[in-house]
């Protein structure tokens, strides 16, 4: 009994950490985290607080580059979201971001601090298993199946896109593209090990274009390029003796976007890839109502380890509360 | 829970009231709201004639646009202006402008004019150009610390401008994929 009540909530606290989604904090646009409930819980309300901190980029060619020098370069974001259990093997989640853009330029030289409301994501999940999938010890071949959580994924642009009435690329919170992502997570935990892998393929949808950077310009067609992505992580759970749990993990990321294209032609300054590492530190309470966590995730300077995308490092400190 | 369930779909529902309200890209528009304009008038859009600015290039010369215009001492084909933060989108559209468009112009004086309006001085800007952009490329690296070209044009990150040889701007907006560059590039030298 007490592996069947521990395990799915172990499991939640583990996927919490592990699935952190892209922050697609380029040139302004942040968005929501992927929340996951464990299989008891029927609702949990997850807050966040990020600090993305830009230093650097990699050329199309994969050739990191310094920002200029004395740049001061940050996004915050809040992110708040929920997720909801409407059946047994369904659940849906929310989650909207509130971004504040604080850019400096050297000593003497461009200075902008901008907020509003990032690009939220909504996400509808399948779970492929009736029961725990949790182990603390593997007695049986069936033991060692995998949680599978089949997803699919909406990015609604409800953030300030260069589309919007901005004057200029500081204001951005939000690409200003539709997006569906199908998702997949495999988890499996044998405690006190735990290792999760996340597959996501997305799909941005065409939109017209009348004003770029609040001029309004001849109308145009243009689709941000598909984007694939794939993240590992593993952990370790420590119980203390009153049963709070203490969870590390650490992960390593993959992302790449494909070309976008206007009026069907290909934008060859477009496209970008990222490998990205991460650190995940979650501490949940005995009766498992609460989680606090908090992450690290980090790209390293190096050429090649991404394509025309900025080097960050994002730190979150967060909140989740379940309800039963 | 029962309770909950409620508060919940009610916070859902003013979530979905306060997300509506966002911006124009919720439900984008492809209506032309280009405003009507007069040309020849002086101004930054397509059409318009730009008023005349002097900036300082990274060999600390001044570079002012009449010079460039038809009449002016370096008189050429077209200019084309580019507004860059050093990032790397910026990074991307300034390899595009090398390696894609110069070409189709070699045998044409076109000045290629790279603005940087995010350092704070042009000594700052002389370091930003040694970091990345080659002096074989070609390109001419001005400083706009003081905003001065970014506000009459508009300019911001990626905002490319094409103008003829008689001041009249052909284009003033994102690089895009760059085909647009090039036609009114070659609108400009045609002309």
């Amino acid at each position: 009994m007490f592996f069947r009540i521990i395990g799915p909530l172990l499991g939640a606290t583990l996927l919490s950490v592990s699935v952190n989604s892209y922050a697609g904090s380029c040139c302004g646009g942040g968005s929501g985290a992927t929340i996951l409930l464990s299989k008891m819980a029927n609702l949990n309300i997850d807050t966040s607080v990020s600090w993305e901190r830009y230093d650097g980029y990699w050329t199309k060619e994969g050739e990191w580059k310094k920002d200029p020098k004395g740049s001061n370069l940050n996004q915050f974001r809040f992110n708040l979201g929920s997720a909801y259990r409407f059946a047994d093997r369904w659940q849906g989640s929310v989650s909207v971001p509130y971004v504040m853009n604080r850019n400096k330029y050297g000593s003497e030289g461009l200075e902008s601090n901008t907020h509003g409301i990032g690009d939220a994501s909504f996400n509808l999940w399948y779970e492929a298993f009736d029961d725990a999938m949790c182990v603390f010890k593997v007695r049986q071949l069936s033991d060692l199946r995998p949680a599978i959580y089949w997803g699919l994924g909406l990015t609604a642009p409800t953030g300030v896109s260069p589309y919007d009435d901005v004057k200029d690329n500081f204001e951005i919170t939000g690409r200003g593209f539709y997006r569906l992502d199908a998702n997949v997570i495999i988890d499996k935990t044998v405690y006190p090990w735990t290792g999760a892998i996340n597959l996501s393929y997305g799909m941005h949808f065409t939109r017209p274009i009348n004003r770029d950077y609040g001029t309004y310009v001849e109308p145009y067609d243009k689709k941000l390029g598909n984007r694939g992505s794939a993240s590992l992580s593993v952990g370790y759970v420590y119980f203390t003796e009153a049963l709070n749990e203490l969870t590390t993990t650490i992960g390593v990321s993959y992302l790449r976007e494909a070309k976008a294209t206007i009026d069907d032609k290909e934008d060859p300054s477009s496209g970008m890839k990222k490998i990205g590492t991460s650190l995940g530190l979650s501490w949940t309470t005995p009766d498992k109502d609460m989680t606090i966590k908090g992450s690290w995730s980090h790209a390293l300077k190096n050429d090649d380890w991404g394509r025309n995308f900025p080097t960050t490092d994002v730190i979150s400190v967060g909140v989740a509360y379940v309800l039963y | 829970m029962c309770f909950i369930n409620k508060l919940y779909k009610t916070g859902l529902l003013v979530c979905a009231i306060l997300v509506s309200a966002c911006g124009d890209n919720l439900l984008p528009s492809d209506e032309d709201k280009r405003p009507t304009i007069v040309a020849g008038t002086e101004g930054h859009l397509p059409t318009q004639k730009s008023k005349d600015f002097t900036l300082s290039r990274t060999d600390n010369q001044d570079v002012t646009l009449s010079n460039y215009l038809e009449n002016g001492s370096d008189a050429s084909d077209a200019i084309l202006i580019y507004f860059t933060m050093w990032c790397s989108t910026c990074a991307a559209h300034t390899s595009d402008i090398v390696s894609t468009i110069k070409p189709l112009f070699n045998n044409k004086n076109i000045h290629y004019l790279v603005v940087d309006y995010v350092s704070g001085s042009l000594a700052s800007t002389i370091v930003e150009k040694e970091n990345n952009i080659s002096d074989s490329w070609g390109l001419e690296v001005l400083s706009d610390f003081q905003h001065t070209v970014k506000d009459q044009l508009h300019g911001g990150m990626g905002v490319t401008i094409v103008i003829d040889s008689d001041g009249t701007i052909l284009y003033n907006q994102d690089y895009g994929n760059g085909l647009k560059v090039i036609d009114a590039l070659n609108q400009a030298v045609d002309s």
